[in-house]
């Protein structure tokens, strides 16, 4: 039996560790490369407390597979009586706390820029590309008209959209995010953005797409019975086509029916 | 040894009560809702029916295409070519028309780049020849001949040009899952509003049953047309839960949009039965007992109901004619409300003369300042259907629902908010919560409202005081001594001129 046993807690170390290096390669991991610089950063700082945990695990379960061997076997010698080691307590204080201090301080630079709203890129500050007003069960947008700065208060001159966010690519963008009626979630995957959406509060989130391309979007707060089918896409698009976008819904948004009257009188 | 025994008896017990409540191995029918006029009507005319919406419709695991609709059921159509086989064949040259080619080859050809029918084969409905209305089964493809062979021989080949459909139905099974997946819930499975979800909600969902809907841009006695459907589908309609589903892919909505069309179908055609089979001929239970007891013979009543059960598939055919014209000619270019001029521009000026309308025209529902509290919301209406005015004050619509003016100053448009949509709310009304059109109105004077009330929400106190003065001066002129009361009403107040509509910014368009 404790053969069994032995190989059990053997084995089952082991295989974790063998998934966890091979999971990349197996596409078990995260949903893609992350498509953000800032995204980059929490990957890496990810992938440190990573190694430093695995290191820790392999390191704790060696010493318990160790005991649990020795301590198996059946002979006489008398088991020793330790009264308690006070160095060997404040060793194994000091050292997990030094680690979790080190974690601490050097994730600090990455939460403060991700978080603090002083910190955020100043180009995306100044210039809020949308506000995105969560709703049970959609995201709706609101862009200012090209040319001009988002305002908190509504303007005549805004523009509307859907589930869909355009954001221009490579440059860090600011968003203004609401929720309309509960708590919701604005949570980009592929570009490692989290934030929840508060009633009452309009919170600042900022991201950069490094690519050009359709990101998912979806609530990560759950907000009722439509909660899963709660998706939007972001589109980043390169600066020209941004601008020729935004040009796109603006006409689209002042349609008057009679320009094009003969062929449909939808987009 | 007893104790255990006993500890494993109770963990069986234990199992028994959890798996009992398992209903997932046996769902509950999904079943069309049968309206409740149908329900009054005597048994046998009731069971004549649901019979032939049984036969015409199907019921949701099995529907009928029944092919008089203009519904885009799907399929692969296609006609025969000539042929130069003769005696009993079962292989026929075919040419498929150009946009179900590929169709048929996403559907039916298989990984190796031969054709997979399935078992028991695919299809084929003859639409027009020598075998139309009848069926056979496709069982093979030969892509370079390019014929089909089918299970079934046939003495006669069809002749060029003869019209088919392989495997009818996909668009229409395919909108059923994906209704079933994203709608059902809310509008029911009969598309009667009343899901599990609606009791919940307010406004209720759409009841399509009637054959109206609000948003369209369709003049105000035509139908809606398929591209409104799809637009309310993909953009949702803010203020209510009617969610926007952007990222469905386009065949999905055009499938989704053909089974609401199809459930909005059915639903009129058993509620224009009723109407008929209720106010026309009187079967229902309570007059045909108010009969017996006034004494007409049990016989005579028996003969109109036989001759109203043997007129069924007749009356159901008629119908069917009618709801397939209207819904046709909502697709028509003469159904559209396309404006006579372009836009009016934005101006103060322009805006002044819209509200000079707006004060005309709409302050008896919309209010004085287009908050939605005008004085028809609080007097008792009409019901148009009974004669006999409504249990509460206020506004109801053709569903029987409580209803409220929108509130223009809070910017939320439910029907779009394109300057062309607000015209189509205005030219077409929205006969469902009946609000008036003004189809007959100068275009210019229309766009002038667009304006006014686009720009309702970033009104400045008191910047329409002058405009409404000039408004109510010119009526005492020409009105009477009834304008005054109106005047009175109107006039703002100090303490309403200070507090005009705010442009909230928690609200969104």
């Amino acid at each position: 039996m404790r053969w069994f046993w032995l190989t059990f807690f053997i084995v089952c170390p082991i295989a974790a560790v063998v998934f966890c290096v091979i999971a990349p390669g197996m596409d078990w991991w995260f949903p893609s490369e992350a498509g953000s610089p800032l995204g980059e950063r929490i990957d890496s700082l990810f992938n440190l407390i990573l190694y430093i945990v695995t290191g820790t695990f392999i390191g704790t379960q060696i010493a318990l597979v160790y005991v649990l061997w020795k301590s198996s076997k059946k002979d006489d010698e008398r088991a020793w009586f330790s009264h308690g080691s006070h160095n060997l307590e404040v060793i194994w204080t000091i050292v997990p706390a030094g680690i979790l201090l080190f974690i601490a301080l050097y994730q600090m630079d990455v939460w403060a820029e991700y978080r603090v709203v002083s910190k955020f890129p100043k180009e995306a500050r100044k210039a809020p590309v949308a506000e995105v007003m969560a709703r049970q069960f959609e995201w709706r947008i609101r862009y200012p008209e090209p040319g001009r700065i988002l305002q908190i208060q509504q303007q005549p001159t805004d523009l509307y959209a859907v589930n869909e966010l355009i954001v221009p690519a490579a440059k860090p963008v600011m968003i203004y995010l609401k929720t309309q009626d509960v708590q919701h979630s604005f949570f980009l995957p592929e570009l490692r953005v989290k934030q929840d959406a508060v009633p009452g509060q309009i919170i600042p989130v900022w991201f950069e797409a490094t690519e050009p391309g359709e990101y998912v979007l979806v609530c990560a707060e759950l907000c009722g019975w439509g909660h899963y089918k709660m998706g939007a896409r972001v589109v980043a698009l390169a600066e020209e086509q941004f601008e020729a976008a935004m040009e796109e819904l603006a006409e689209e948004q002042s349609d008057d029916g009679f320009a094009d009257a003969g062929d449909s009188d939808d987009e | 040894m007893s104790i255990r025994r006993k500890s494993n008896i109770l963990f069986v017990l234990a199992c028994g009560f959890l798996l009992a409540g398992c209903d997932a191995f046996s769902p509950p029918d999904a079943e069309f809702v049968v309206r409740e006029e149908t329900d009054q009507l005597t048994s046998d005319v009731s069971k004549a029916v649901e019979e032939e919406l049984e036969s015409s419709f199907g019921n949701p695991h099995q529907l009928v295409a029944w092919l008089k609709l203009p519904v885009d059921f799907g399929g692969v159509t296609g006609a025969t070519e000539e042929s130069t086989l003769e005696g009993p064949l079962n292989k026929f040259p075919v040419k498929f028309d150009p946009e179900a080619d590929d169709k048929f080859v996403a559907q039916f050809q298989a990984d190796d780049g031969g054709f997979n029918f399935g078992e028991s084969g695919a299809r084929l409905d003859w639409m027009t020849g020598e075998y139309a209305g009848k069926s056979m089964h496709v069982i093979g493809y030969d892509s370079e001949s390019q014929q089909l062979t089918t299970k079934e021989k046939v003495e006669v080949p069809p002749a060029a040009g003869d019209t088919f459909v392989l495997s009818a139905g996909e668009t229409l099974k395919s909108g059923r899952a994906l209704y079933m997946e994203h709608c059902l819930h809310c509008h029911g499975v009969s598309g009667d509003g009343n899901g599990p979800t609606a009791q919940y909600l307010n406004p209720r969902p759409r009841d399509y049953r009637l054959g109206q809907f609000k948003f369209k841009a369709t003049k105000p006695a035509e139908k809606v047309r398929q591209e409104d459907l799809g637009r309310v589908i993909k953009y949702g309609i803010p203020g209510t839960y009617m969610p926007s589903f952007l990222l469905l892919a386009d065949e999905d909505l055009h499938a989704i949009v053909e089974y609401v069309r199809w459930l909005s179908m059915r639903g009129e055609l058993e509620y224009r039965v009723d109407q008929e089979l209720v106010l026309a001929s009187g079967l229902t239970n309570e007059i045909i007992a108010e009969r017996k007891s006034d004494g007409d013979e049990d016989a005579e009543i028996q003969e109109e109901v036989d001759e109203a059960v043997a007129y069924m598939p007749t009356m159901f055919d008629e119908l069917g004619d009618q709801l397939a014209e209207s819904w046709l000619l909502a697709e028509e270019e003469e159904s559209l409300i396309v404006p006579a001029v372009a836009r009016v521009e934005d101006s103060f000026e322009s805006r002044a003369r819209g509200r000079k309308f707006f004060l005309e025209k709409c302050t008896n529902c919309h209010g004085h300042k287009g908050r939605g509290n005008g004085s028809m919301t609080e007097d008792f209406q009409k019901d148009e259907e009974t004669g006999e005015l409504y249990a509460e004050p206020g506004l109801f619509d053709i569903w029987g629902n409580s209803i409220k003016p929108r509130n223009l100053t809070k910017g939320l448009y439910r029907g779009g908010r394109r300057p062309v949509d607000l015209y189509h709310r205005l030219y077409g009304g929205i006969g469902p919560s009946k609000m008036p059109n003004f189809a007959t109105t100068d275009p210019k004077i229309l766009w002038d409202t667009v304006n006014y009330v686009l720009h309702i929400p970033f009104e400045k106190p008191g910047e329409y005081t002058e405009v409404d003065k000039e408004y109510f001066e010119s009526k005492k002129k020409s009105g009477g001594d009834e304008d005054k009361a109106a005047e009175q009403e109107a006039t703002p107040t100090e303490s309403e001129q200070t507090a005009t509509g705010s442009t909230e910014s928690s609200d969104q368009g």
